[in-house]
């Protein structure tokens, strides 16, 4: 009893942790890394995409093989100059990965090479750093990649593995209702971003 | 308790000590403030309430499919609904579509009505438009969109989850009765906002 009253005194102990980068340029890393989850649509893109993995992520994870060159890809079309406004485009990918989860609708395989494709795309040039040293450029752009591909990894993977743990029928019914949450909150954005502005 | 036990407890809970922060309990704005208006929205008015939950009692009166059906409809349809009445769209009788949509979810629970599960999604489909025109309507303008759309959704989909919770009742005799007489009151209730006594 007396320790477990300690370690609620110590609770209340702790303060910020204020940590800083082993190497010098990696806070570029670290930037690149969570520049993609700044963006409302790129979040639900990223969501929507893990979902759609998940539902037979064995069998479909060999689309990373495309998405991330993709991603790679667009991190440089801004700097080319090529002017693409990601938001509304990934708002759709997040509108159309929910509705296949929810109606847990299986697509051909060009299908889903072709999503990885266009949703690797945009979230390279939502992600696409700013230039600046070339270095640095890269090493925040590889941030980015990692930062656009650990997520899948942890949705879609990270289903799969419950889905093989928790074999109730309540599962996959909630995982098509995340996947209509994700469809109804990317029209309800893209809504927004179309208003016009009062 | 075994001294291995009780080591690894302590440690455990010193390990949790360390990982805690500082509470900032601001939640008026910023992310916490868009997704707590969110949350709260459909919660404040009855008329929403009784609806979402009738969903969600109808869906587990219905059993699969329509128990997972219903609440998947009613999001997706809600959200376009939400977007007509963000780009401020026009739609007619919203209140008095808010209040039938009480009253027929009701009677559709009192009467045990068992309809194909196409025609039960058109039903609330369409009040989901009603409601959703509503709610989007009504968007503030200070709140963060992404948090207040994310948070919206998810408390549409909770109180459907709490009508199927209670729907579960069902299963038994005198649970169904009480489940009836639950779409009994919501029918009273949407007939009092239909007719403007509430």
């Amino acid at each position: 009893m007396r320790l477990w009253l300690l370690a609620a005194c110590l609770v209340a102990l702790p303060e910020h942790a204020f940590a800083h980068a082993a190497g010098p340029g990696m806070e570029g890393f670290f930037i690149g890394l969570w520049h993609p989850y700044t963006s409302a649509a790129a979040i639900l893109a990223m969501t929507g995409w893990g979902l759609v993995l998940s539902a037979d992520y064995a069998r479909l994870q060999h689309n990373l093989l495309v998405y991330i060159p993709a991603c790679a890809l667009g991190l440089f079309l801004p700097a080319l100059g090529m002017v693409v406004l990601p938001d509304v485009p990934l708002l759709a990918f997040a509108m159309l990965a929910g509705i296949a989860t929810a109606t847990a609708y299986r697509f051909p395989a060009t299908a889903y090479r072709l999503a990885a494709a266009i949703v690797g795309l945009f979230l390279g040039v939502q992600s696409a750093p700013d230039s600046g040293p070339l270095g640095a450029t890269i090493v925040t752009g590889l941030g980015s990649v990692v930062g656009v591909s650990a997520i899948l990894f942890y949705i879609g993977g990270g289903l799969d593995w419950l889905r093989t743990r928790i074999e109730r029928q309540w599962f996959p019914v909630a995982v098509r209702i995340a996947g209509s949450w994700i469809t109804a909150t990317s029209i309800l954005l893209a809504a927004l971003e179309l208003r016009p502005i009062r | 308790m075994p001294k291995r036990h009780s080591t690894l407890a302590a440690a455990s809970t010193l390990l949790v000590a360390t990982l805690a922060a500082p509470a900032f309990a601001h939640t008026g704005v910023g992310i916490t403030g868009g997704l707590l208006s969110g949350l709260e929205h459909p919660i404040t008015g009855l008329d929403h309430v009784i609806a979402m939950v009738a969903v969600g009692l109808w869906g587990a009166f219905l059993g699969r499919p329509a128990i997972w059906i219903l609440p998947v409809v009613f999001p997706l349809v809600m959200a376009f609904g939400g977007a007509l009445g963000v780009l401020a769209v026009p739609l007619p009788y919203v209140e008095a579509g808010i209040g039938l949509s009480g009253l027929l979810l009701g009677l559709a629970v009192a009467f045990a009505a068992k309809p194909p599960i196409y025609v039960s999604a058109i039903i609330v489909g369409v009040f989901a438009i009603f409601h959703g025109h509503a709610h989007g309507a009504e968007l503030p303008e200070a709140a963060n969109p992404f948090s207040y759309a994310l948070g919206f959704v998810v408390a549409t989909g909770l109180l459907h989850i709490a009508g199927i919770a209670f729907g579960y009742l069902a299963r038994w005799p005198l649970g169904k009765m009480a489940v009836r007489a639950g779409g009994g009151a919501i029918a009273l209730a949407g007939l009092g906002f239909l007719t403007g006594v509430l």
